[in-house]
């Protein structure tokens, strides 16, 4: 018994000090993305540039979307975190923090023009006039109807330039003949697809242009969730409690709603859909002010303590160049921002006409974010839901919203 | 004999009843998964739910095969469970004897200081032991998953309980026969904590089964993540394709069933010795 324990310690000993093995000359880039749909065209994307950058050895790092932003704090204080790696709108906490490389001077030295992007997603990545990530893609939101619901109940389809109540209007003629169970609208009630894009729709706003201010003591803020509330109390909308418990994208993949708010990052699985010839595809309603959209979207990031900063500069520019834009648009993962490859991206929906996804983008403002963005959107989005299942009012939320966000706010200068 | 304690038969059925509900409610969910596993997306996200899938896919456990390495996560996966179970049984154990047999300077304290641990979320340790990991040089290691969790307060806490009761005169009986400290634990006291060694065994086997955020964070590499850290992938940002996850579920968790069924009485003695899952 004493010498099997003895010699257990000694083996439990010795495995954990073996050392891992010894890296290979080449010089290794590591990459951190979080999205498993896309990895297969990222490894093909990487395949393609080490053979055209044969010293340079990539290594991708998929995380999943729920722990990446933990494992990406957790390595960055342990200096362990990838050279390059995704961002998103939690870039400014990243800039705060000193931890992203700026680019400025590598884009300069290789001439790269900034203006061959979607210009709203390039300045995205630019805070106090440095640009930290260069643009992946981005993602629009807009309307998907159901054309044969429309059509079973001689409805007419919604047409470009509708408004809100054009919209509410169809809704009610759908709801008088709708079956039980069915809905003429239905949304995800998130910020990117609902409420981000209501409120500058109605005149308000999230965070003023400097960043400085929110918006929730904005009339038009408030506006935009009583009309919310109000197609729920109409009926035309399922209430909170329905909308949480199934995802507005499924109720309309089950045929069961006419209209649905989504961003174009369901577009390939809804492409894809049984009926999907009959999907509709329009720009939003117009509220009181327009009806502008939330556009997102990610950049590709280097860490400031990357250990071979060419190299990652190399694999950066690839990874938001020509080639790279052309093969993500082509496996339908992301919408370009590079403006020279969006051509590749709608010829590939079979029943889709994405060519909307690209005109919404026109007017779309980009995702509102701050420095401490982490800390404040938490609390709009906890107060929205509770607006939006009916247990506070909207002018008590908002003034809640207004009160706690409004320090943080401050608290950044 | 027998038959005179056998109830009347009808007095067991309502017992019965109530023990075949509480079943199809404890097995629904694994149903569920099982069955979903074998559905269009479109089928598994159909309100009304369609209940059996249309025509019963294989696909998804072909794609999501195809995907990962699972024959690694397999083998990560058993290795860790193991490493772990061992480091702790040998750790907790030995820790759990000193605490409750020897005497050492600030043993109070020190112990007062493990009991302390138990009160901390385990979340707070995640970034120093990822630390020491990457000092150590051995993130994205196999040893880096089971290396830190080779001590448990909890573990060491139940042990010294169960060492403090079996009577001391054991220990001197070992002594005057002329046992050392070590010979005491090895030989005599050990064996008759076995009971608590296997639940100690199981609960932990079960727990790092079921970690996910430190295989995830420790290690980068494909070749080098756990079933749940696989699982976890599988889950998207903006879209999870629910088929896919469960026919990985539905792969993933029949090497726990079958440990369950191996060591079931171990198991309900293990959860009844120290009430904890």
């Amino acid at each position: 018994m004493k010498r099997f324990v003895t010699l257990l310690l000694a083996t439990v000993l010795v495995m954990a000090f073996a050392l891992p093995a010894l890296a290979a000359e080449k010089t290794t880039v590591t990459f951190a993305l979080w999205d498993e749909n896309q990895k297969p065209v990222f490894d093909e994307i990487i395949a393609k540039f080490q053979e055209e950058n044969p010293g340079i050895a990539v290594e991708v790092q998929l995380t999943p979307w729920s722990q990446y932003w933990t494992k990406l704090d957790a390595a960055m204080g342990a200096e362990k975190a990838a050279d390059v790696f995704w961002m998103n709108t939690y870039l400014p906490k990243y800039v705060a923090a000193k931890v992203l490389e700026p680019l400025d001077a590598y884009i300069e030295k290789d001439a790269l023009d900034m203006d061959a992007y979607v210009a709203v997603v390039r300045d995205a990545y630019k805070i106090d006039g440095t640009t930290y990530a260069l643009p992946k893609g981005m993602d629009t939101v807009q309307v998907f109807f159901n054309k044969a619901i429309f059509d079973k109940y001689g409805v007419e389809q919604p047409k470009d330039g509708w408004t809100w109540d054009d919209m509410v209007a169809l809704a009610k003629q759908l709801k008088e003949k709708a079956a039980d169970g069915e809905y003429p609208i239905v949304m995800e009630l998130d910020p990117q697809p609902s409420y981000f894009n209501f409120i500058p729709q109605d005149g308000g706003f999230i965070i003023s242009e400097d960043r400085s201010k929110a918006g929730f003591d904005q009339e038009g803020t408030v506006n935009s969730y009583k009309k919310v509330l109000t197609l729920m109390d109409d009926g035309v909308m399922p209430d909170y409690k329905v909308l949480s418990d199934t995802k507005g994208t499924d109720l309309f993949l089950s045929q069961k709603a006419a209209i649905l708010f989504m961003g174009s990052w369901k577009a390939m699985l809804l492409d894809e859909a049984s009926f999907a010839k009959d999907i509709g595809l329009i720009p939003m309603p117009k509220m009181d002010a327009s009806n502008i959209s939330v556009l997102g979207g990610l950049g590709f990031a280097m860490n400031a303590n990357a250990q071979d900063k060419e190299a990652a500069w190399k694999l950066i520019k690839y990874l938001a160049g020509e080639e790279s834009n052309k093969m993500q648009a082509e496996g339908k993962i992301d919408m370009p921002a590079l403006i020279s490859a969006q051509q590749y991206y709608a010829p590939n929906f079979k029943n889709l006409d994405a060519s909307v996804f690209f005109k919404v983008a026109e007017t779309g403002y980009f995702f509102p974010t701050s420095q401490k963005v982490a800390e404040w959107l938490p609390v709009v989005m906890d107060v929205s839901s509770q607006i939006l299942s009916g247990s506070m009012s909207p002018e008590d939320g908002c003034k809640m919203i207004q009160e706690q966000m409004q320090p943080i706010l401050d608290s950044e200068q | 004999m027998m038959s005179k304690r056998k109830p009347a038969a009808g007095r067991t059925w309502p017992t019965h009843l109530a023990l075949i509900i509480l079943s199809f409610v404890t097995l629904a969910p694994f149903v569920w998964m099982l069955l979903t596993s074998f559905k269009t997306f479109e089928e598994s996200v159909r309100m009304p739910p369609a209940i059996l899938p249309e025509a019963w896919q294989l696909e998804n456990y072909r794609i999501v095969l195809g995907k990962f390495p699972f024959h690694l996560f397999y083998l990560n996966t058993f290795t860790m469970m193991g490493m772990t179970v061992l480091g702790q049984l040998i750790v907790c154990s030995m820790a759990g004897y000193a605490f409750a047999r020897l005497n050492f300077p600030a043993k109070e304290f020190l112990f007062t200081l493990c009991l302390a641990l138990l009160m901390v979320p385990g979340q707070i340790f995640l970034v120093p032991h990822y630390d020491i990991m990457v000092k150590l040089r051995l993130s994205d290691t196999i040893t880096a998953l089971w290396l830190p969790k080779i001590f448990s307060a909890f573990g060491t806490f139940m042990l010294r309980q169960f060492f403090q009761g079996l009577p001391r005169s054991l220990d001197e009986a070992a002594m005057i026969d002329g046992s050392g400290y070590f010979g005491i634990y090895a030989r005599i006291l050990l064996p008759l904590v076995k009971p608590a060694l296997v639940s100690l065994a199981i609960l932990t086997a079960l727990a790092s089964f079921k970690d996910l955020m430190w295989p995830l964070i420790v290690n980068n590499a494909m070749d080098k993540m756990t079933l749940s850290a696989g699982l976890a992938m599988l889950i998207g940002e903006h879209t999870t394709i629910y088929p896919q996850v469960m026919a990985g579920s539905a792969l993933a968790i029949w090497p726990m069933i079958v440990l369950f069924l191996v060591f079931q009485k171990h198991f309900i003695e293990g959860i009844a010795l120290t009430g904890i899952k």
